[in-house]
Formats: C-alpha cells, structure tokens, sequence
C-alpha cells in the first residue's frame, strides 16, 4: 500500500529474514524492508501470533498435562517445544507427535517423573479421536463364520486402537484430569501400567489392561492370528484371563478391525 | 457456479456445533478453516457432514501461504480436494498472505510485499490451486502491522491477481479498517478503489489494541464485539458491491451462540439495506 520507497529489496531475502525475526534469531536483515524502522517494534505482533499459535494448539492436545503442570508452567514448555519442532503442517490437527520425549527431557519438569506418561495418554487420545472411520468386526460378522475357522482368524486391531505401556501407573491421575473440573487427584501407583485407547461410536475410550490382555491385543495388532494371541496372553497370565470372554467384550466395543 | 447466497454467516466453532446445526435460521451459512478438519477420521468430520447437509457451507483456508516463496503444497492441496469433495462447499477462500517457508509453518497470516516480483508469484501460486481444485477461490485482503518497501498499492495488486487469475476477491472489512489504521492510509478511499465487481463474500470481526504499543496498532485478534466503525464500513462497502454474503468472524473470546446470532441479524439488516448492482458477482 505505501509508495515505492527507492531500491527494493529481494522478496527472497524478506520472507528468510521474516523467519528469521520469528525464530528469535535477530531483526537486523528484516529491518531493510521496512519503510520505516521505527515500526520494528511492531514486529512483536507477528512473533507472539506465531508462538502463540503453536502453544495454544498444544495446549489443546495435552490438556491432561496442562491441568497438571498449570498454564504457567505449560506455555514455556510448548514454547520449546515449538522451537525445537517447528510446525511442518500446514494443519495443527495433529501438531506435537513428540510432546512426551519433550517433556521427559526438560528440565523444569524432572520433579513430575510421570509426566511424560500422561502426554502419551494425551497423544493417544487425541490420535484416537481423529483416526480413520474403519469398519469394525461385530459379533454378528463373527457369527458367520465356521467356528472352526477362529483360531486362525487374524482380524487386527481397528485404526483408532493404540496400545500403551507406561512406566507409571497414571491411568486414573490422566483420567481425573481430562475433566473441566478436576476430581480429586487418584494417588499414582508405583510400576508399569498399560492401557488401552480407542474410539467406539465416536467417544474415545480407555481402560487399564492386565498383561495378559495387552499381549493378546499386542499380538492381534501385529498380524497374529487368535490363536497365537491367545497362546501369548495364557503364557504371560495363565491364571487370570478368559479369552474368549475378552474377545467377545472387545468386539462389542469396535476393538477389533473388519474386512480382512 | 456455486456460489454463496447474499445473506449472513457465521465462522462455526466446536463449542457451538449442537445449537448451531439445529437453530435453522432463515439463510444462515457457516464458514469453517479446513486445516481443522484436515484429519482421517473422527466426530469433527462427522459434525461437519451434519452442517453440509443442511446449510451451505465456506471452506476459509489459512495454511495454503499462497504469498510465499514456496509453490503450494501438494499434499496440502490433496486435502483441500478431499474436503471439497466431501463437503461440496458453496465458496472457497484464501488470503493474500504466507505461512511457511521453507517447510516450517508459521501459523500466521504473515504480510506480502505489494511488489512486481510479489505479484508475479503470488499469480502463479492463485493459479496452481484454482487449477487444481477446480474451483474459483476467493482471495482475503490481510491486516498489515507494518509498511514493507514496495513499488505498487495493495490494490493494484489485487486488481492485476483478478485480472490475472480470474479469482473472487473476499473483502474483509475489519482488515481495511485495522491495516488503514496501523499505516496511516484512508479507509473510504480504499474500500472506492477495491475492485467490487470481483466481491464474493464480506467479512466483519472485532479487534483489538496491541498490549504493549496501545492505540497506535489495531490487531485483527477476532477476540471483541465489532466496533461501530466497521458496521459503518460494512454498510459503505455492501453499497459499492451491492448485497453480498457476509460473514461474522469470532475466534477467540467466544461468546454465548445467541451473541453471535445478534450480530448475525444486523448483518443481514446491513444486506438487505444494500442497493442492488447490476453486474453478477464472483463467487
């Protein structure tokens, strides 16, 4: 809009130089391309746009770790991360794959060792939610079939399921914190937990899986047949699981993939 | 042509989802960002199924950078035309800004020198994602913070992509306010010299001071009520294009649905107050 202002500068150079002011890394080559320098201090209002453009979204998809650590204490944290992972998508749908091992390594949150836990509930969550609407095998599919054919069945796990083995307990702690209101805090178990995540008729889902579930549901996501799934989860837990009692509850709640 | 009926939208947020699909408003739209429904599945998807069966619907991209020095992205346009083919959406827009550089994403409408060698760009960028899409697509005048060298007007330059490209133009009018305030420049006579006939669809929105420089810098946050001004802006430009679609924008600082229909109903008054043109609009 204003009037030509003598040489002009290469576009090239303003939008590296924009980058560049963006990233914090100085606002020197921008400078040039101002009609006036005096408005450098404006610049501000990009750089907070940027920033907080990257917090804000991760702030949405660890709510969890927020309602934990504070905002206060969150915005530093995603500001990091942020500058260490730059967006490479033009969608923050699905921004922050790596917030855990993030928050594992900064230092301001060694004091909350279970911390990273509850960012990969988060992330499994929101990874559930926007998974792909694959058919689902139902008991009613499962009816068709020989029933000599089942042990050999190898149905797969359906697209929203992730598996999660976790070094802390925190299912119930991540649990009371995806709340608006928070519950009061469930105490954290010591030891491995793993859980399951999924979405069944549009709601994600989770629950805490003994060992010999998370191997039989481990094994089906890797290709096994029922068989060997079984074969696995008995071995783990011979005395505390019923197979065909788990399998049946998972395909009334869409565990299982259809159309193999 | 699709197109977008001259009557008032609103910008769809999640929280509203429920009170908006069902409140069957005589001539409501909605306008939604596709980078949020860029995802493979899910109940976001689902929801916007519900609106595009319903109501008409406008697809306001803000990732495309289509103002940058990289050529539009493949795999960002693959979406884009996915979501169109699902959704069938009545109107499609971008802005005359970037966002990325170099593969990082900056996630802000960041400004465009109006130069010869911007403009030559930003003509080629328009029309690889018309040709691709298949679709005319509306271009956003953007709110500017800071005057960059340049050696043409904005408008030159939105009248030479129009020309060129055979795009719409969607003519934010809280940004001619906000970017004619920051740089010193007169409002009325940019909205006179806008090329009107290529108007698709109007936006209003609030903004809001900068925390830090005060009054001297107007920020397009979408965050407050709009102001008094812009209703007047609104009611002088819907007089230069004739009736319009006209969209209310609200992104942060969300308020009761109901707020947002009141300002809708004063949007449609503006519209139906507008004098009718003869010339067929873009969109």
């Amino acid at each position: 809009m204003p009037p030509p202002h003598g040489m002009l500068p290469m576009p090239a150079d303003l939008n590296q130089a924009f980058a560049d002011t963006l990233l914090g890394r100085g606002d020197q080559d921008l400078l040039a391309h101002l009609v006036d320098p005096g408005q450098a201090r404006r610049l501000n209002v990009y750089r907070n746009n940027v920033t907080r453009a990257a917090i804000e979204a991760l702030r949405a998809a660890y709510p969890a770790v927020n309602q934990i650590t504070g905002a206060n204490f969150f915005s530093p944290m995603a500001r990091q991360y942020w500058l260490d992972h730059p967006p490479a998508n033009a969608s923050l749908t699905l921004y922050g794959r790596d917030f855990a091992s993030h928050v594992a390594g900064y230092e301001p949150a060694r004091t909350l060792p279970y911390l990273p836990a509850i960012a990969k509930l988060d992330r499994a969550w929101l990874e559930a939610h926007h998974a792909t609407n694959a058919p689902v095998l139902s008991a009613a599919a499962i009816a068709q079939l020989p029933p000599d054919s089942l042990p050999a069945l190898a149905p797969g796990v359906a697209a929203s399921v992730r598996l999660l083995s976790l070094d802390f307990a925190v299912h119930a702690v991540w649990q009371a914190n995806r709340q608006a209101a928070p519950a009061p805090q469930p105490r954290i178990d010591d030891g491995p937990q793993q859980v399951l995540v999924w979405r069944h008729q549009g709601v994600v889902q989770s629950t805490a899986l003994s060992p010999g579930h998370f191997a039989f549901l481990d094994r089906i996501q890797h290709g096994a047949s029922l068989q060997t799934a079984v074969e696995a989860a008995t071995t783990i837990d011979p005395a505390g699981i019923d197979p065909a009692q788990f399998f049946s509850h998972g395909l009334g709640s869409g565990v299982f993939a259809a159309g193999r | 042509m699709q197109r977008l009926p001259d009557t008032a939208g609103l910008g769809l947020k999640p929280e509203h989802f429920r009170q908006a699909l069902d409140c069957a408003e005589d001539g409501i739209w909605f306008e939604v960002h596709p980078e949020n429904y860029m995802a493979d599945g899910g109940p976001r998807l689902e929801w916007l199924d519900a609106f595009a069966d319903r109501y008409p619907l406008s697809l306001h991209g803000v990732g495309m950078s289509l103002g940058g020095m990289d050529a539009p992205d493949r795999e960002h346009l693959k979406r884009w035309k996915q979501l169109i083919m699902r959704y069938r959406p009545a109107a499609i827009s971008e802005h005359l800004a970037w966002t990325s550089h170099q593969g990082t994403h900056f996630n802000d409408l960041l400004p465009v020198p109006a130069t010869r060698a911007a403009l030559e760009r930003f003509v080629e960028h328009v029309n690889i994602m018309q040709d691709t899409l298949e679709r005319q697509v509306l271009i956003e005048n953007p709110s500017v913070y800071v005057a960059l060298k340049s050696d043409m007007t904005e408008i030159d330059f939105l009248h030479e992509t129009v020309a060129r490209t055979g795009c719409g133009l969607l003519l934010d009018v809280n940004n001619v306010h906000v970017s004619c305030h920051n740089l010193g420049l007169d409002p009325i006579a940019y909205l006179d010299a806008f090329p009107h006939a290529a108007v698709g669809e109007i936006h209003i929105a609030g903004h809001e001071a900068d925390a830090a420089l005060g009054g001297e810098l107007l920020i397009d946050t979408h965050g407050a009520p709009i102001v008094e001004t812009v209703w007047s802006l609104l009611d002088y430009a819907l007089a230069l294009t004739g009736p319009r679609p006209v969209l209310i924008e609200r992104d942060t600082n969300v308020p009761a649905f109901d707020e947002l229909r009141t300002d809708r109903l004063r949007a449609q008054a503006c519209i139906d107050a507008a004098p009718a043109r003869d010339a067929a609009h873009a969109g």
